[in-house]
């Protein structure tokens, strides 16, 4: 993104704040998934200024990502608990989510927060948002509904959480495990990747907003 | 140092390449397993509906049946034996009052032939038995002796070669259009006409009243959207023309069964 006139957090922080704002104004017709996305945004808006201000003022933002990634973890627990309707295996389910949790603020612990990248601590978020997403992706062919795919909230947001934490996946992990020099523009890939996924809550936001596509209740 | 960094390049295009490749791989193998489970459940449900308007169908031939013989044994038989009482009656009563038990006793007979034919017309088996073309004459017959429009009944076969709960559904369909007339169309003529054509059996049905937007009228009442379920479940196809003050067109066709 180095490419680009404006410089990337300011195009991401523009589109955050717009689809933020559309949420909240929109608030009353989302779903509850929807506002759990909305309120991901912001909280992800926070996130990226408050990095920016790090890497200005301390020339490391890294700390600001040691405390995201909890956040993420139980943000994307719940979105999952949500969409999946889990009923049976709650206690299971949020004793893992406890496990990972406790897993990446170890990790944070043990190691300096200042000047190091959590990349263990992205790698275990991946690790349980990736089987999720295909678990859903599962949920949504056994119970398929006669809504137009593309016109369906849930699978945007799946979609693009899906692309992106795949990604993530096999760049920081795949790539960290491997010691390879990984080119920069790989991390630009990364940076387009999260964009899109933005992009698909938006899409998804959109749709939620219009009462006829909200309906994503399987009918069985 | 070079060749090393090369060859990290070249392994992150690949695994980069494999990565994109999949992933894409996955995204529209998901995409046409999730389409071929939405027309899954299409059919599904299509069969569903189908099966509930089917039973719906069912009940209401039952309940059909069952007024039609509470008519012809009960209140038949009831009427029957006033006739006999008023025609009895007539005899040992003085000559100044006979010609209004007389009148009574034709009136009576009068009723006693309409709760037959009515009888008759409620009661589907009758399709079994008197033949659908035949069953068909004799409600026109009815409707022309009531003298409110004048039907014209036009039929090329003489047997009509359809499953046996076709043609009952056929025969309540062609009553509903009828019955629509007589009570909302203001129609004077009316004309139905029954043809094969090859493997296809056509019902052409047209007055000359006032018509009705098809929209408004789907939405308003049951009879149209009944004529429309029980096309569905019979398989035929339904077309309607009509225009306000234009009269009314119908058509359905159906497909015969192979013999």
């Amino acid at each position: 993104m180095r490419g680009l006139a404006i410089p990337y957090h300011y195009v991401l922080w523009s589109f955050l704040l717009i689809l933020s704002l559309i949420g909240l104004i929109k608030i009353r017709k989302l779903s509850t998934v929807s506002k759990l996305i909305i309120v991901y945004v912001i909280i992800s808006l926070i996130t990226e200024y408050v990095a920016k201000k790090f890497a200005l003022y301390y020339n490391d933002n890294t700390p600001v990502f040691h405390v995201f990634i909890p956040i993420q973890i139980l943000f994307f627990s719940l979105l999952y608990f949500k969409v999946l309707e889990i009923k049976k295996h709650k206690i299971t389910y949020w004793s893992l989510v406890l496990a990972f949790i406790t897993l990446s603020i170890v990790i944070s612990y043990n190691t300096s927060l200042w000047g190091f990248f959590p990349s263990k601590n992205f790698i275990i978020l991946c690790s349980l948002v990736f089987p999720l997403s295909l678990l859903f992706f599962k949920k949504m062919i056994s119970n398929p509904v006669l809504t137009i795919l593309e016109l369906q909230p849930y699978f945007w947001i799946n979609i693009g959480t899906f692309v992106f934490f795949t990604l993530v996946f096999f760049i920081l992990g795949f790539h960290a495990s491997l010691k390879l020099n990984v080119p920069f523009w790989i991390y630009d890939i990364l940076w387009g990747a999260n964009f899109l996924m933005y992009l698909s809550y938006f899409i998804a936001i959109i749709l939620d907003s219009h009462s006829k596509f909200s309906k994503n209740d399987p009918i069985s | 140092m070079i060749l090393s960094a090369n060859t990290d390049i070249i392994t992150t295009i690949i695994t980069g390449t494999l990565l994109f490749g999949l992933l894409t791989v996955f995204i529209i193998y998901f995409i046409l397993l999730y389409r071929k489970s939405q027309t899954k459940l299409h059919f599904e449900r299509e069969r569903r509906k189908r099966e509930l308007l089917q039973a719906e169908v069912e009940i209401k031939e039952q309940t059909l049946v069952n007024v039609s013989r509470e008519i012809h044994d009960n209140l038949g038989q009831a009427a029957a034996l006033v006739k006999i009482n008023l025609n009895l009656i007539s005899k040992d009563i003085p000559e100044a009052d006979r010609e209004k038990v007389t009148e009574s006793a034709e009136l009576m007979k009068k009723l006693i032939g309409d709760m037959r034919s009515l009888s008759q017309s409620l009661n589907g088996d009758n399709i079994r038995r008197k033949g659908f073309i035949a069953t068909l004459q004799s409600d026109v017959d009815r409707i022309n002796k009531t003298g409110y429009v004048v039907v014209e009944f036009e039929h090329s076969p003489e047997r009509v070669s359809l499953e046996a709960d076709q043609l009952i559904i056929l025969y309540r369909i062609i009553q509903e259009l009828f019955t629509n007339t007589l009570k909302y169309a203001k129609a004077s003529n009316v004309l139905l006409k029954i043809i094969e054509e090859g493997n296809q059996l056509k019902v052409f049905y047209s007055d000359d009243g006032i018509g009705f937007d098809y929209q408004t009228a789907l939405n308003k009442g049951s009879g149209l959207s009944n004529i429309k379920d029980r096309c569905a479940i019979i398989d035929a196809k339904l077309y309607f023309e009509s225009q306000l003050n234009n009269g009314v067109s119908v058509q359905i066709t159906l497909e015969k069964p192979q013999t």
